[in-house]
């Protein structure tokens, strides 16, 4: 699977761990993966990993400030993927409507 | 995954719901775009939008009364006839019948640029036929 697909926004939140990792690092704004660890039961470590994969999907980024690196929720990403499945959604209720008017009429 | 999905009863029976969904002058009533093209496998079918954006889309399955997948070309073409690139998606289409009724179920689905499975252009519409 290419990463710039939606699809792996998808299978990146497909984790409830990595949901609530996402969750904490959106109400701190930014963290390093020590901060998140106060707030999760989880290591430190099994943190790191679960924000690789959330990086690798575009939907953290980070930037290294010496030995820390500190971590930022990619809101645009998000958009991406959710806006798509909002928009066609909205398309198939209105074309259904109006299928099924038709469809009475007859 | 990154799909939409929606499941309706619809006031009419399986045929001609079928009509509905592949007669291009039904079809244009209710999907929102004006729809050139014959709905059969392995033909191309044009939605041109009111905005005159136009998509075209390749049928991949048209079972009747039953099954109806076609695919969105991975471009669009404005009004000034010029072609920019636009996610392809998948558009699969289950009808069953209920009571005298039919239940559809439409899934469309983002086609990636990998990994995306092959078309199985009118194999089954063929073997069916």
């Amino acid at each position: 699977m290419n990463r710039r697909d939606p699809e792996y926004v998808f299978d990146a939140l497909g984790d409830a761990t990595r949901r609530r990792v996402v969750v904490q690092l959106g109400s701190l704004g930014s963290a390093t993966p020590t901060q998140l660890a106060q707030y999760l039961p989880i290591t430190r470590q099994a943190i790191s990993k679960h924000l690789d994969l959330l990086a690798d999907a575009g939907l953290v980024s980070f930037e290294r400030h010496g030995r820390e690196t500190i971590y930022r929720l990619a809101p645009q990403r998000f958009t991406d993927a959710v806006g798509w499945i909002a928009q066609v959604g909205a398309e198939w209720d209105s074309r259904l409507a109006a299928l099924r008017r038709q469809l009475k009429k007859r | 995954m990154s799909d939409v999905e929606r499941e309706v009863l619809l006031p009419a029976a399986p045929d001609e719901v079928w009509e509905s969904l592949t007669d291009p002058e039904r079809l244009s009533e209710w999907f929102g775009a004006e729809v050139t093209g014959r709905v059969e496998p392995g033909e191309v079918v044009t939605f041109t939008h009111p905005d005159g954006t136009q998509r075209r889309a390749i049928v991949e399955i048209a079972e009747p009364e039953q099954r109806l997948v076609f695919r969105y070309l991975p471009f669009e073409t404005t009004p000034d006839e010029r072609t920019r690139r636009r996610e392809s998606s998948r558009v699969a289409i289950h009808i069953e019948p209920f009571d005298a009724q039919t239940v559809i179920r439409i899934t469309e689905t983002r086609v990636g640029s990998a990994g995306t499975p092959r078309p199985q252009i009118g194999f089954h519409a063929r073997a069916r036929a």
